[in-house]
Parts: structure tokens; sequence; C-alpha cells
């Protein structure tokens, strides 16, 4: 059975008479251990359906299951409790705390979690270990938004959400990023759901979903993903 | 019309809301209480200054034995004196229901000075041999009326006098005699009556008033006045029973009024000062654009100017509000109470709110300002880049290996913000520091003054009752009140008269030079050293209130001059601690060997308990009996305004901490907003997240307290110092108490605080929040 289920989701906003759809009528599966990439032009409402799905936002309709749970049904209390225990985060912009180091700060994640990992092996994951104690400031971009991996995957979470993970990086740290979420997905076994406008990407996901105005035009599970050394952008 | 950019500082305002309007409490605050307990003294300041204007109010009595024609003539043609009028006055007893002593005033025409004010019935038409005007407040207080009558002995004449009006007269506003520490009107007033009802008595009184444009020092008249009446007893306002008394009390609360608002105004000054420029830095970006659009620096400058006029628009309207009808209303209700006037209401302003408006206008106004200039100065590419974020780095107490060790990882994220962040640190550190030394400050004054008062009842007064003769008399003429005191431990006659006395600095101070039994225990001095000491057999005590205002050591001779101009020397003994008065005390023994003068009782100083002192409040030549009990009663009734002042000062530093932490607190949200989103999303429990942010305010709580504690006692300090009359040695003291609960209340306004800001983070939008680009 899918791991993760959209039935129909709709997200609207409400200006005056007007209404706008961030999702309308978005349904689609993902199953355990796969790496989905949501792609999609800017506005087309890929990052509404990862909020939706992380419980970081609430849909206006339709049902999201994950793990068999329906999370549009989860009070606030309990939605914490899913970003606590089942989500690891990462964004376009990292959204480190400047004033922690990188163990710090993903240490600030493994205090809130069941089974973490240390944060030493999750950096080492992300092959930052001889960075462990730099503050944000003192690090690359890349290396950054490596820091910000490490902290996701330190909560050990079942699901990594990543929103434009490469957006703000260029080629190179883009690829190792990715490698990383790669890895993750493939060594580890987690679900990784990517977001991204960069169709470039597509070759390597092991399920495509493409957006359009809200809506989820088109979904497709690839049998044989592309290695990420012969990706380009 | 509204351009957009004003359109868009509306909109920021409504947005920033609570902040905004924090910061207009927090003016407003400054500017209600600094206007408003100036605005009371200031009222009663213009009320008398109109009162002794109208009444023509005399600038000096001059007491004389008999005061005759060509004395009058003399005086009249002195240069700067403006009129004189001569009157008889003496002391009566009533004797009946009422039992009462009456000073009265009798004049051989129309008073035209110290003129009478007519509140009933009618005047005397100058040729009534039995009638009178009587004081409205001793009316009052013994329920008589126009038309009643009393019966007392006057010049040796036993008769009716009837009650022909009701009076308040300018030289018995405050009418406290025989050392009274507030008016009791059952047993004392005043009264007027025509010159010719008196026959048998003497004239023995001058009024005089002089110029307005006269150049000259009091001394100087005083002198003059003195050589041409020699031997007359001469008062100015300075030492009249009535001015001198209203002087000291206006001036105590003026001082307090003045300094303690100040403190508080500075403090929220600089808070103000701070969280303005900070809102200005907030919108660094916003002026990028600006200028990228074309607009230009005096343009973008001259609209968030606004910023400052819309805070000090309200805040000055609020404040206006609270200071006239709240803060002056309540402290002119109780404080007129005392005085005999009329009660014209609170002015609408005082100078002091247009001075506190025009601060913060400043402050507001130039953070807004100066803060704006600054960021202007950077090109508006590196405007519309934002402003990197404060770099971790280690802070100074990481390397402290142990303490950094033994912090939670909480802990650890708690004192790098602390430090990560000075300025709001800072303007944490000084809204709580401030708040506390406001807080405790208030506290502290009650605690100062109670203590002094324990100190002057419990250890320097021993004495249980206090008995004062209606006028001075030989001492083997009171055996029978003596006899009546068998009872008693101990008594001691003391005599004591009005002197000037001359500093070797030029100063003039006018105490009493009390004379006392040489083996007297009613007294308990302590010395210099320490130690108690007996009054010796030469020389006199002094206080060291006198011993500063004249510059005077032990060891020294100071000059000594009797109102009649008899001219003593009196070496300085010892500097005694000696907590309410400010006399000069002198043993019999001593007093003999510097003066012929007798030895006259006018005070009998008695201990001892449970004894019958109804006889004594009967016997005619006693004017006042008067408990020890009575006297601290008296004393707390007399502080009630202070009380109330303390009351205001408490609830506005109270308020003044709350609203710091409230800024500061919008000010940790607001800037962090993205910081607690990603903490949320990460899974963090609200009550969590309260508590790794919240506490950053509870630390800078506990920092800023033990300055604030020391900055109360520096400012409670300064204030004592400044506020107390030389009558009062009021000691530096705020008890562990009142530390506690100052403390307590400051820590209280940061918990109210955190929970009320907390609760926002539930509303934290964490998709928008993480949406904006950092």
């Amino acid at each position: 059975m899918a791991d993760i289920i959209f039935e129909n989701v709709s997200k609207e906003y409400r200006m005056g008479e007007v209404t706008i759809y961030a999702a309308n009528q978005v349904s689609f599966q993902v199953d355990r251990g796969e790496l989905c990439i949501v792609l999609g032009p800017s506005g087309a409402g890929k990052s509404t359906v990862l909020n939706l799905l992380g419980g970081m936002d609430t849909a206006t309709a339709g049902k999201i299951f994950f793990a068999g749970k329906d999370i549009t049904a989860m009070n606030d209390f309990e939605l914490t409790d899913y970003r606590r225990y089942k989500i690891g985060f990462v964004f376009q912009f990292y959204n480190l705390i400047p004033n922690l180091t990188a163990a710090e700060n993903v240490e600030l994640a493994k205090q809130v979690c069941r089974s973490p990992l240390e944060p030493e092996e999750a950096l080492r994951i992300v092959g930052l270990q001889d960075r462990i104690h730099n503050f944000p400031a003192q690090l690359s971009g890349g290396e950054q938004q490596r820091v910000a991996v490490a902290r996701a995957i330190c909560k050990n979470p079942d699901l990594l959400l990543c929103d434009e993970p490469t957006g703000a990086l260029d080629t190179e740290t883009g690829k190792t990023v990715l490698g990383v979420l790669s890895d993750i997905s493939r060594k580890m076994g987690k679900t990784v759901i990517i977001v991204s406008h960069n169709s470039l990407l597509a070759p390597m996901a092991d399920r495509l979903i493409e957006m359009k105005n809200g809506k989820a035009v088109r979904e497709s599970v690839q049998d044989s993903p592309a290695e990420l050394e012969g990706i380009k952008w | 019309m509204v351009t957009m950019l004003q359109k868009k500082i509306f909109r920021d305002i409504g947005e920033n809301r609570w902040w905004f309007l924090t910061i207009v409490g927090i003016c407003t605050l400054g500017i209600a209480l600094l206007s408003g307990v100036n605005l009371y003294t200031s009222t009663v300041e213009n009320d008398l200054a109109d009162y002794y204007m109208r009444a023509n109010l005399a600038d000096f009595w001059i007491y004389k034995a008999d005061v005759s024609e060509s004395d009058l003539g003399r005086i009249q043609t002195l240069p700067d004196v403006e009129m004189v009028q001569r009157r008889k006055m003496l002391e009566v007893g009533l004797g009946g229901e009422i039992k009462a002593t009456v000073r009265l005033h009798a004049t051989e025409e129309q008073a035209r000075i110290n003129i009478p004010e007519l509140l009933d019935g009618s005047l005397l038409d100058g040729t009534e041999t039995d009638a009178l005007l009587l004081d409205s407040r001793f009316a009052e207080a013994n329920g008589l009326v126009p038309g009643d009558s009393l019966r007392f002995e006057a010049g040796g004449q036993q008769k009716e006098w009837l009650i022909k009006g009701i009076i308040r007269d300018v030289e018995y506003i405050y009418y406290a005699p025989e050392g009274l520490t507030i008016p009791d009107y059952h047993k004392y007033g005043f009264a007027y009556t025509n010159a010719s009802a008196l026959p048998q008595v003497p004239y023995n009184e001058m009024v005089i008033s002089m110029n307005e444009d006269a150049k000259r020092s009091q001394e100087e008249i005083t002198a003059e006045i003195r050589e041409t009446l020699p031997g007359a007893n001469i008062l100015s306002r300075l030492h009249q029973l009535s001015t001198s008394n209203i002087e000291n009390d206006l001036e105590g609360i003026k001082e307090i009024g003045m300094l303690f608002p100040m403190a508080f105004f500075l403090t929220a000054a600089l808070v103000t000062w701070i969280t303005v420029g900070r809102m200005m830095e907030n919108q660094r970006q916003h002026l990028g654009t600006l200028r990228f659009l074309g607009y230009s620096k005096a343009e973008v400058m001259g609209r968030y100017g606004l910023y400052g006029i819309l805070i000090t628009i309200p805040s000055t309207i609020l404040g206006w509000l609270i200071s006239r009808h709240l803060i002056a209303e309540s402290l002119y209700r109780m404080g007129i109470a005392y005085y005999t006037i009329e009660e014209n209401g609170v002015d609408v302003f005082s100078p002091h709110f247009f001075w506190a408006a025009l601060c913060v206008a400043l402050v507001t106004g130039g953070a807004a300002f100066l803060s704006c200039q600054r960021s202007l100065k950077t090109m508006p590419a590196a405007l519309m880049r934002p402003t990197p974020p404060a770099q971790g780095h280690r802070i100074l107490l990481e390397k402290i290996s142990p303490f950094w060790r033994g912090l939670s990882f909480s802990g650890k994220i708690v004192t790098r913000n602390l430090f990560r962040n000075k300025v709001r640190m800072l303007m944490g550190l000084v809204g709580i520091i401030g708040s506390t030394a406001l807080i405790l400050c208030s506290l502290g004054l009650t605690n100062s003054m109670d203590a002094m008062l324990d100190k002057a009842f419990d250890e320097t007064m021993q004495y249980d009752v206090e008995i004062k003769l209606r006028t001075p008399v030989p001492l083997e003429t009171v055996a029978d009140i003596y006899e009546m005191l068998r009872d008693a431990q101990s008594i001691d006659a003391t005599m004591a008269f009005s002197v000037y006395l001359y500093g070797s600095n030029g100063s003039v101070q006018n105490p009493y030079l009390v004379v006392m039994d040489d083996q007297q225990s009613s007294l308990r001095f302590m010395g210099s050293d320490g130690g108690e000491v007996s009054l010796p057999d030469n020389g006199a005590f002094i206080t060291p209130r006198m011993a500063k205002a004249l510059h005077a050591e032990v060891g020294d001779v100071i000059t000594a001059e009797r109102l009649d101009g008899t001219v003593l020397q009196l070496n300085v003994a010892d500097i005694v601690d000696f907590p309410v008065g400010n006399e000069i005390y002198i043993s019999r023994t001593a007093f003999s060997k510097i003066s012929s003068l007798p030895f006259r009782v006018r005070t009998l100083l008695v201990r001892g308990h449970d004894l019958d002192l109804s006889a004594l409040k009967d016997d005619s030549r006693i004017s006042l009996v008067e408990t020890k009990a009575e006297m601290e009663t008296n004393e707390l009734i007399l502080m009630g305004l202070l009380r109330s002042l303390q009351m205001i000062m408490i609830s506005f530093a109270g308020l003044l901490a709350i609203a710091v932490m409230m800024v500061l607190g919008q000010m940790n949200y607001h800037e962090r907003i993205r910081e607690l989103a990603t903490l949320k999303v990460l899974g963090f429990h609200q009550k969590e997240m309260e508590r790794l942010v919240l506490h950053e305010n509870f630390w800078i709580t506990i920092l800023g307290l033990p300055f604030g504690v020391l900055a109360g006692f520096g400012l409670l300090g300064v204030i004592l110092e400044e506020a107390t009359t030389a009558d009062m040695e009021i000691g530096l003291f705020i008890s562990p108490v009142s530390v506690a609960v100052g403390c307590a209340l400051v820590l209280v306004c940061t918990i109210l605080v955190g929970y009320m800001i907390g609760r926002k983070f539930k509303s934290i939008n964490m998709v928008a929040s993480l949406k904006s680009v950092e």
C-alpha cells in the first residue's frame, strides 16, 4: 500500500470575491522509500503540496494520508507531534540558526525526537564531519544546505521533504546535496520528496509528479532512474 | 491627501500595533508622571501665591510689649516698606464645653495686611466691643455658626462674644501651633475683633508688607527694623508658622516630584530611543526600495519622521489626561485638605507638561530621524540587500569550561543569544534596571521614613508625654503640676526660644535654643563617636544638619541672636545624632554661664505610663498635653500625601517594567519569527519554544536586578539628600522585604509578559514566515 496518499486535496485562499486555488483537487500516491520529485513552474502549487504534506499548512478540502493516518484530521498538537517524529524538512534558504554551530543546529533537532541519529553521525553522512564546530556564517551555501539536510535526517524521520533544496546553489554544490538526498532514499530507505522547478532533475526520480496551475497534471514512475553523474543543468 | 508612502507607514504601524502601542504607553507614562506631580505642586504654589497677593500677606511680623504710634511711624518711613499696621494679639483659653486656645487679633481699623476673607455672616463695622470674626476650621470643628457666642476672658474682662462672621485668613493657612505636626482644629483657632473691644490690652504686634520690587535681603531689612525698634522680636515669612510649614511640605513633594519622575522619564526615553531606532533599522530594505524608486533622502526621512509624530501626539494627549485627571487631581484632593484655602481645582497645564511632550517628540522623532539618516548613507543597492544576520561566534563564557559544560543545550542557546544581540539586551537591561530602581526607591522612601520615625520615637525620645505651658513661667510656679504627676518616673523642665544662628559661611539658621535640666533623661543624645552623651556643663549640642548648614565643627563658637536682639556665644560641645528636629540643646548650667536670662519653664517632658492626664488637660495654664502615641499618629497622618505619591510611583514603575518587557518580547518575537517558525517546523511544541526564547527575557531580568537594586539605593539616596528638610535626618534604608518584593514584582512582570508573548507563538504562520528571503 502507498505510504503517502493525496485524495482530491485543495487549498484555496479567498481574496474578497475572488477565490484563488493554490492546490486544486490534487491526487497522487508515493510508496515508501521512493525518491519523488514534484516538478512545475513557479506558482504551480508545488510548495503548497509540500507544506500540506508536512503539516505546516491545512487543506481546505480533500484527504492526505501518511502511513495510513489522515493528517488532515489532526489538530494543532497532533500536527506538531507529526512534524516532530515523522518529518524532516529542507528549505531553499537553509533556515539555520545563525548563532549555533553546525553540530548545535543539528542537535537542536535531535532534542525533540525519539530515536535520533547522533549529530556527528548525521553530519558525517552529509560529508561535513570536519566542519561540525563552524557557525553557519563560516560555511558556504552548499555546506549550509548540507547542515540543513543533516538536521533533517538527524531526526531519523520517515519522510524527508525538500523545498527547492538546490535553488540557491550552483550546479556542482547542488549535485552534492542531491547526492546526499539520493543516498538517504536509496541507502537508508527513507521516503524523500523534492520540490523543484528544474525539469533537469526529473531523470533521477523514482516517481515524478508534474504540477501546473495548482493541479497534478501528470504522475509517472521510472523503473530505472538515472544516476546523478549524468545529470547537468 | 495621504501619499502611498504615508499609507505604507500607517500599515506598518497597524501590523506592529502592539509594539507601537507599548511605546506610546511608555511615553504616556513618562509624560503623565513628570507633569502630573509637578502640576499638583505648581497648582498649590499658584493658589498660594494668588492668595498671598490677594490677601496681602505680611512680609514681617514684629512683636514688642507696647507698639506706640511713633513706632508705627518710624517703621512706616523705612525704605521699601509699603504698608504697616499694628494689632493687639493675645491667646485666650476657652472654658466650658469647648476647651481650646484661640489666638485673638484686634485691629483699630479694617485689616489691610493679612486681610481676612469672610465666608459666612458679616464683617465687623469697627464699633462692636463684644463681637468677633471666627476661624472657619475652628468653627466647623466645634459646630459654631454666626450668631453663636463664646465666653472667655480677655484683657482681664470675662464676657460673651458674639460670632458675627466666619473667616479664613492668609496667615493661618496651615495652623499647627505649639509644635503640633498637624493642625488640631478642635483645640486651636484664631479670631479677629476690634481694638476697642480690648481696651486693657496694649498694641503688641506689627505686620509689615514690603514693596514688591524691594531689592534688599531679609537679613538686611531685619537688621534695619531691629535698629529702629531695639528689643523687638522680628519674624519673616521664612519663620512664620503657616508659611514655613507650607514651604517645608511643598519642598519635599516638589523635590520627589521632580527627581523620581526625571529618573522614570530617563528610563522611558532610553527604552523608547533604542526601540524606535530598532523599528527603523527593521525598515532598512524598505528604505532601499524607496531610494531605488527615486525618492530623495529628504522625502524618505520626512515621511519616516511621521513615526515620531504618531507616537508623540497620542502620548501627549493621554499623558495630559492621566497627569491632570488622575495624578494631580488625587494629590490635590489629599494635599489641599491640609490647607485652609479656597479650592480652585487643579490648573490645566504646568510648564513641565510642555517640556515632557517636547522631550518625547525629540526622543521619538530624533531616534527615527537619526536611524533613517544612518541607513540612507548606504547605497540603495546595499540597502536592498538584507542585513546579514548577526554572526555566530563564541562568547567569553564559553571559555569558562566548567560553567559552559554545566549549561543545558537550551541554556547555551539562550546565553549565546543574549550576547549576540547586544542592543536588545541593553534595552532590556536599561528597562529592568530602571524599573527595579524606581520600584525600590518608592518602597524605600517609606522604609526610610518609618525607620526615621522609629528611631525618633523609640530611641531618641525617651519621654511619654509632652506638656506645653501657655506662657513661660518660673519653675516654682508649676510645683502643683509636678505634684499631679507624682506617679511619673521623671519630669524634665525645658525652656526654649527662637534664635538666629550666624555661620562662618554667611548662612543664617533659625532654630530653637532648648535649655534642659542638667540630668535630663527625656532625650537620648548619640554623640559623634557613636556613644551616648549627656548635656555638658559647657557648650551646646547641635545636629549634623545644623553643623553642615553653618560649616561648624566641635569646638567652634557660634553666634546666636534672640529675636529681641540679645546675643549669645555658643560653644559647639558635640554634634549629636538627632533624627527629628534641628534645634540646639544646652544644659541649664551651661546656659547660665553664657546668659543672665532666668530659666522659665515652657515645656515639661514626662516619663511614665498610665498617668492620669485629665486634670492637666483642664488646667488653664496648659495649652497642650500630647502623648508620644498621639505624636506618632500625627506624623503618620502628615505622611499620608507622601504615601499616596509613593503608591503612584510604585504603580508607574510596575507599569514601566511591564511595558519594557512587552517591547522586548515583541522585538524578540518579530526579529526572530523566522527562527521561531523553523523551530515550529522541527516539531517544537509551543511550551518548548516559549522556554527557549522567553528564558532570554528571564535572564535579562535576573542580570538586571542586582544593578537595579544598586540603582534604587542610589536614586533614593539622591532623593533623600535633596528632598528632606533640615528638620529631619532620614537615613537611607530599604528593607530586605522591600528588596524582595520589588525584585519579585519585576520578575512577575517578566513572567506575565512572557506568557502573553508566548501565546503569540501559536499564531506563527510557518509557511509565510519561511517564505520570505533571508
